[in-house]
């Protein structure tokens, strides 16, 4: 008896073709349904990974910047990520304030579809981008005492916001 | 009309929500009634970026002593939801719950609009009883606030 074949990709492997054909340096683990890689930016490296959830058809990428937030400065983190999460489109910074963790979040539902290289650009460009232009704002106010508020004005205002 | 305000209006009036358009944008707002409040929601299309955002708005909004514990208890929110987040206005203490997606190069399909507005319309409800307890109780720590709704 012929199998109908499975015409819906895994998002495991767009994720991998999409790596692979960008040239990122990545690996990957079944166990955890996971592709890590790293990131390098202009000014900033980070290591970023996605998260599939198949089942759910549901595919979640973070960029964690390389940097745990001292417990002195994790309510201003706070308050830096809260100023510039707010009219962000896509994503969204996240802080764990019981260990100073922090990471930048996209995110897509495919249920009833697929994921397709144009979605997946999108998800992942649109988080790197972000972080790239928030992370010196965030190590302003980590280390270099300025205030949440002025943090975030000095960089929308630095790319043009 | 742009295509995704097109699949945003068709999808919302099939779903039986009383949208009305706000003025001439390519935005809807819609009263949302859920189990623990009612509030205003706008679905916009903002379609030179191929992006559509639905937002849940907050019915309390916080006052400027109480945005700092606000601020907390949607960081200790928003760490490890999958879809969506919560966002304050610091300058005027407007709270709101954004889902979005950008549709690039695909097609905006109802599945798609289906899945941010219901995602979003249910995480404010769960949640809100948290946010007005921060807001209202000077002595609840928030990670207790968001716990008890949990």
């Amino acid at each position: 008896m012929d199998t109908v074949p499975n015409s819906k990709t895994s998002i495991m492997e767009v994720v991998v073709d999409f790596f692979t054909e960008k040239e990122w340096s990545f690996t990957r683990s079944e166990e955890r349904s996971a592709v890590y890689a790293s990131f390098h930016g202009a000014d900033f490296s980070w290591d970023c990974y996605a998260r599939i959830y198949e089942e759910a058809q549901r595919l979640v990428f973070y960029s964690i910047p390389q940097v745990t937030i001292p417990e002195d400065k994790r309510l201003p983190v706070a308050e830096y990520f809260t100023r510039a999460n707010y009219g962000l489109p896509i994503g969204n910074f996240e802080l764990d304030l019981d260990d100073g963790e922090v990471r930048y979040k996209t995110s897509i539902d495919v249920e009833e579809d697929r994921l397709t290289r144009a979605l997946l650009n999108h998800i992942i460009y649109a988080n790197i981008v972000t972080v790239d232009k928030y992370l010196p704002g965030l190590m302003a106010v980590v280390y270099g005492d300025v205030s949440p508020a002025e943090a975030v004005a000095q960089v929308e205002e630095s790319s043009g916001d | 009309m742009g295509k995704i305000f097109e699949a945003v209006t068709r999808f919302l009036t099939a779903d039986d929500w009383p949208i009305k358009q706000i003025g001439d944008d390519l935005a809807y707002s819609v009263t949302c009634q859920g189990q623990n409040g009612e509030w205003a929601c706008v679905a916009e299309a903002i379609e030179e970026k191929n992006i559509f955002v639905f937002y849940s708005a907050c019915p309390v909004e916080a006052p400027e002593e109480v945005r700092p514990r606000v601020a907390e208890l949607l960081t200790r929110i928003n760490y490890g939801r999958l879809i969506g987040n919560f966002e304050m206005d610091y300058e005027d203490g407007h709270i709101r719950f954004r889902t979005s997606i950008d549709i690039t190069g695909h097609e905006i399909k109802p599945f798609m609009i289906s899945q941010l507005v219901y995602a979003n319309v249910q995480t404010m409800d769960q949640y809100l009883p948290a946010i007005k307890k921060v807001i209202e109780e000077e002595d609840v720590y928030p990670v207790i606030a968001m716990v008890q709704v949990e």
